[in-house]
């Protein structure tokens, strides 16, 4: 049926229809509608459950307020829960359904919540479910999660794109009413950088839902703005937090009322908006009137009244009562009449509410009762009847299917308090409006409480000048239509007496006049403590409806003034936030950075399997057909022993150090000496913090007389590059010493095993003498390759062979690779990951992530004869202290397994055998185990008390988690060549 | 021996480039880059070597000249990326003309050139840069060191097309890139990937 589509009017497309379907019926509507409109248009008043007693609910409001109508949108992976019906615009193809119900909408198991309502109050979770404490998990929480509830996630990954975007403007306006568009306009024409953002697809706000003779103007302006260059209109976002320094956060739903995102489109986008200045033009939103039995379907916002009427060309109902207690809601008489709703009674809780609502009454042929008020409404699923208490107390029913209700407006002050700004209490207006605001932010229209057109015209032309002005854009004054008068008299009307236990404060979270006399009651007078015992403000809404209400009663039940009694600060969002909005693009591959070194596709090609190192991938190994991991590494492992292995080592950081001043500032960076390194050499170097910890290790290799070039560990880079910006920009600002990352520019391939100078023979150019007296173990050369590019070659082994490590400019690594295989396919070159490394420098017994782990001194890793004596260096005092230096402490030792076939595992502790494996007898732990094909055995590096004291010691390495519990014996932690002659080969 | 020609191998994924009238995004290879950087006690020296062999001075704000086919960017206090067209070696070249002082390194390697002009060129680093990049707060010339996507950068504009060009990691660039051709897509909706 159809029945309630007015034959003309409104936003609307009637020449195409949508199809769409509510709870698996299918109905019709056009493009301009929301889902609200459509349903109402096809005579669906019953469209949601409350969240606590599962009463039937209709539709309130017509915009973002809206505290009932909460759907399902969508299905599968798109389903989105919690969608204001009041706020979705419909396309074809849409699907909703209505949440908080079992089995169905106009069946609900739950409702029989209602008849409990007397148990159900307020605080009953914390009272009741108290005790036993151990049914909270297994009982009462799932039970009350199925009972009580909004909608239900999507469970698939969503598959719709976000974004992240930023803007600048000069005037930042938000909303598009009346005075957002004359501020819009009249900073835009000073050639300001204006953004306008209005949550609505429509620009004029009540113009339109007020069918304003002069909505035209709206039009007029809207065409206006779009033709200034620097004005930018962003419709359906909405701004939803104000941070520092001027940013805003907004969220544009750019393909929301689309049944897919087109191509290349996000769903919705996150925007950053950075202004100078800001007008808030937010409007303001209607406040229900508190009575019993106000939430049944059939009772609506008089704003919302006339936004279906003239907006959507909808009949909300065909026999209505008005329920007010200010002039605004006059106008609905009117409306209902012209659209030809017959308007039974104006209901004006006013004992003498003045000419108009007489006049306005008697225009639409409804009976005027003032001093009067609605104290009651009766109708199962819907609206039949209300109850009238007349001015004498007399009561009387008069039926109807709809009750338009007003209870005057509340300034959408939200924004205005994201600083920290308490709204002020405005008796004239009988509501809040913002105090201190944000700053750079004013406020105007129906923001302000100034709720008549005229004012909102007039204050935000004015508010768009001085605004542009202050940004140094000169504008002139905007010539704007004269309004009719309006009136906007209130006496307020906070509860119709008697009102209790139906009478509903908060829809959304069904908290009624009752409970706030319970919390009352129990002592919560605070607003705060209000919110918290009732949950009233909470959820979706956060209050639009309910706050100012539930704190005018606390007001007159404690005897204290609203001024007095205060409101809760409102924080960011103004609006629910989907979690993928905030993540925008940083999903899925784009989830954090990655960095891939130069050989990265080669890898690939080869099958490698990558591990993340820092942002850096890896290739952890590199398996044949039929291997598994650990057969890949072994011989990764015995190529590198046994012949030569090439390994991608670009990720180590490497930091290009050049100046006069550089020996000197290594000497104070390092723990060892630096002054006597020649041209041409590299050393091993040792970094500690200030508190003397060790920090990072690496080699640095002197190019020229001013130039070195330091390595680090790969996950170090950053924080060692940090470190020594900080030591030179604040520890030495005059040191001669400039630095540069270098890490990308060159990529680093290790050449290791013995048949390594053999392969680099073959690519080197014949000029340079690869020899032991030329390039000797820890020697560094610029070299050519590959006929005459320009490349260096550093004499370093990580893995104890005869090994180098060969850089050339980053866009030939992958190329050098290459060449190296198909060079050394006879020398058996073999490549190997970081697996493999592990392996390689566990058996040479070098420490590296697991044993620099921030925890652990020169003398624990056996370094200590690095400490130079002969020098100040950072780490040098602290690295002193006894604590630092006792020999008790955890110090650096070997492991093997007693019984040769066990395994070690990473991370067991270490205790003597004989004792209990409790914290008191912990020994240490061990730090790093492998499988070594080299020994057909595991080994392993750990920290233990003492050290090398416990060498052919035999303890137990304890593993609870995995459960492992095994003798070891403690060797010295080099395995393999301790004497170091194979790296001098 | 045999001559060995090593190949360059571009960062990119998809080094090819997108086109579209609204916006282009093209990884610039063939241009040579090298840090020029000092001590403070040393700069008028070298502020008077560039002027004498490339009759420019060099920026002391985030702004980039031009002299001959090189051109010298502010990267901090007394630092400076200098961008080459010209085959010679930049590194050689460079401190052929300033001397043994200043620190003179190659970053030819170091960075991936990406760039990105058209219409809607700032409508599509604006999903990516925190900066303002309208034509009143940025101009042909400017430059900024910033972040992009957790990425360090520094981007200049070369004209009104406009035209911009970020120099960035090459570790990051595919990355960067992949996410760059994302952001675009709502202009370009054909192109890759």
């Amino acid at each position: 049926m159809s029945g309630f589509r007015l034959p003309q009017g409104g936003l609307i497309d009637r020449d195409r229809s949508l199809r769409f379907s509510f709870d698996g019926k299918s109905y019709r509507g056009h493009p301009g509608d929301t889902l609200a409109s459509a349903l109402l248009a096809s005579g669906v008043r019953l469209v949601g459950r409350s969240f606590k007693y599962h009463r039937p609910r209709g539709i309130l409001s017509a915009g973002p307020e809206e505290p009932n109508a909460l759907v399902e949108l969508g299905r599968g992976a798109r389903r989105e829960p919690n969608s204001r019906a009041t706020l979705v615009e419909l396309y074809d193809g849409l699907i909703a359904v209505s949440q908080n119900r079992f089995p169905s909408l106009r069946f609900d198991l739950m409702s029989m919540n209602t008849l409990l309502a007397p148990l159900l109050s307020a605080g009953f979770y914390y009272k009741t479910f108290m005790w036993p404490a151990s049914f909270w998990e297994k009982f009462y929480e799932p039970m009350i999660r199925r009972a009580a509830g909004l909608g239900r996630a999507a469970t698939e990954p969503d598959p719709d794109a976000y974004e992240n975007a930023t803007a600048f403007c000069d005037v930042l306006v938000i909303g598009a009413g009346p005075a957002g568009l004359a501020a819009a306009l009249a900073a835009g024409r000073s050639g300001a950088r204006v953004i306008l953002c209005e949550q609505d697809r429509v620009l004029g706000g009540r113009l339109h839902d007020d069918r304003h003779p002069e909505v035209g103007w709206a039009d007029r302006a809207e065409a206006e703005l779009a033709a200034l260059p620097e004005v930018t209109i962003m419709r359906r976002t909405q701004v939803f937090g104000v941070y520092d320094g001027g940013t805003y956060a907004a969220l544009e739903r750019v393909a929301d009322h689309l049944l897919v995102p087109p191509p290349g489109l996000p769903r919705q986008r996150l925007w950053r908006i950075i202004a100078r200045r800001c007008i808030l033009a937010a409007g303001a939103i209607e406040r229900p009137l508190v009575f019993d039995g106000n939430d049944r379907p059939g009772v609506m916002l008089a704003g919302a009244v006339r936004s279906y009427i003239n907006r959507y060309g909808v009949a909300p109902g065909r026999r209505a009562v008005v329920f007010a207690n200010n002039d605004s809601a006059l106008a609905t008489l009117a409306d209902l009449t012209r659209a030809g709703v017959r308007v039974a009674a104006l209901v004006d809780s006013r004992p003498q509410p003045g000419a108009g609502a007489e006049a306005a009454a008697a225009a639409a042929g409804a009976e005027f009762l003032s001093g009067a008020v609605v104290c009651g409404t009766s109708g199962g699923q819907g609206l039949r009847a209300v109850t009238v208490a007349g001015a004498d107390g007399a009561r009387r029913r008069i039926s109807c299917d709809l009750l338009a209700i007003s209870g005057g407006w509340n300034p959408s002050v939200q924004l205005a308090t994201h600083h920290g700004g308490r709204p002020v209490w405005d008796e004239t207006i009988a509501a809040l409006v913002p105090g201190a605001t944000p700053p750079g932010m004013s406020v105007v229209g129906a923001a302000a409480g100034q709720f008549t057109t005229q004012t909102a015209w007039s204050e935000g032309a004015q508010a768009g000048i001085a605004t542009a002005a202050a940004g140094g854009f000169a504008a002139a004054p905007l010539e704007l239509p004269a309004a009719p008068l309006e009136s906007t008299a209130i006496v307020p009307l906070w509860q119709v007496a008697g009102a209790g236990g139906t009478a509903f404060v908060d829809f959304q979270n069904d908290v009624t006049v009752k409970d706030i006399r319970l919390a009352k009651q129990e002592g919560f007078h605070a607003v705060e403590h209000l919110k918290r015992y009732t949950t009233l403000g909470m959820a979706t809404d956060q209050g639009k409806t309910s706050n100012v209400n539930a704190l005018a009663i606390m007001a007159g039940l404690t005897g204290r003034s609203i001024a007095e009694t205060g409101t809760t600060l409102l924080r960011p969002p103004v609006q629910p936030v989907a979690i993928g909005a905030l993540a925008g693009q940083h999903r899925g591959r784009e989830f954090r950075p990655v960095r891939l070194p130069p050989t990265h596709r080669w890898a690939e090609g080869l099958g490698a399997v990558f591990i993340d190192a820092g942002q850096w991938l890896r290739a952890q190994w590199y398996p044949r057909p039929g291997e598994d991991w650990q057969a890949s590494v072994n011989r990764e492992v015995r190529a590198v022993r046994e012949k030569v292995g090439i390994c991608d080592v670009t990720t180590l950081g490497k930091i290009d150090l050049q100046g006069t001043d550089v020996a000197e500032f290594l000497e104070l960076v390092y723990a060892n000496g630096w002054k006597n390194l020649p041209v041409g050499r590299a050393r091993y170097g040792l970094m500690l913090r200030e508190d003397g910890f060790v920090l990072d290790d690496g080699t640095t290799a002197r190019l020229g007389e001013q130039h070195y070039v330091m390595t680090t560990t790969t996950v170090n880079a950053g924080r060692v590059m940090q470190h020594l910006e900080f030591c030179h920009q604040v520890l030495w600002p005059e040191a001669d010493v400039q630095m540069i990352s270098v890490t990308d520019q060159w990529a680093q391939l290790a050449v290791a095993g013995p048949n390594s100078r053999a392969l680099l023979r073959r690519i080197v150019d014949p000029e340079f003498d690869l020899g032991n007296q030329a390039l000797p173990y820890m020697g560094a050369a610029a070299i050519t390759i590959c006929g005459g590019q320009k490349a260096r070659l550093f004499r370093l082994s990580f893995s104890g062979e005869l090994a180098y490590e060969i850089a050339a400019p980053a866009r030939f690594g992958d190329s050098l690779a290459r060449v190296l295989m198909e060079q050394g396919g006879d020398l058996g070159v073999t490549p190997y990951g970081t697996e493999a490394l592990g392996v390689l420098r566990i058996e040479k017994g070098h420490p590296a992530g697991p044993e620099l782990n921030g925890q652990t001194t020169a003398h624990d890793l056996g370094m200590a004869k690095l400490l130079s004596k002969r020098k100040d260096f950072i780490g040098r005092a602290m690295a002193a202290r006894p604590a630092l230096t006792d020999t008790a402490r955890p110090g650096l030792a070997g492991f093997r397994p007693v019984d040769p076939a066990a395994i070690i595992p990473a991370g067991a502790h270490l205790l003597r055998q004989g004792v209990a494996a409790i914290a008191a007898e912990d020994l240490g732990w061990i730090t790093s185990a492998v499988y070594s094909a080299t020994f057909g055995g595991w080994i392993a590096l750990g920290m233990v008390a003492g050290g090398a004291a416990r060498i052919g010691e035999t303890l137990r390495a304890y593993d609870p988690l995995r459960g492992h519990d095994i003798p070891v014996t403690v060797t010295a932690p080099v395995f393999y060549d301790a004497a170091g002659e194979r790296l001098h080969g | 021996m045999a001559e060995l020609p090593l190949r360059a191998v571009s960062p990119l994924h998809h080094p090819r480039p997108l086109e579209s009238a609204a916006v282009a995004i093209n990884e610039m290879t063939g241009l040579q880059m090298a840090s020029l950087a000092t001590g403070p006690a040393a700069r008028p020296a070298l502020i008077e070597a560039v002027r004498r062999h490339w009759g420019v001075d060099l920026p002391l704000t985030p702004r980039r000249v031009t002299g001959g086919s090189d051109a010298f960017l502010w990267a901090g206090p007394d630092r400076w990326m200098v961008t080459s067209s010209a085959p010679a070696d930049l590194e050689q070249s460079l401190r052929a003309s300033v001397g043994a002082g200043p620190a003179i390194t190659d970053q030819t390697d170091g960075r991936c050139l990406l760039r990105v002009s058209g219409p809607k060129a700032r409508a599509t680093l604006a999903k990516l840069l925190p900066i303002d990049l309208h034509p009143r707060a940025f101009a042909p010339n400017h430059t900024a060191l910033t972040v992009a996507i957790h990425v360090n950068l520094q981007i200049w504009q070369l004209d009104d097309t406009p035209a911009y060009d970020i120099s960035l990691f090459r570790g990051y660039a595919d990355y960067f890139h992949h996410a760059l051709i994302e952001a675009a897509a709502e202009f370009a909706p054909n192109a890759h990937p």
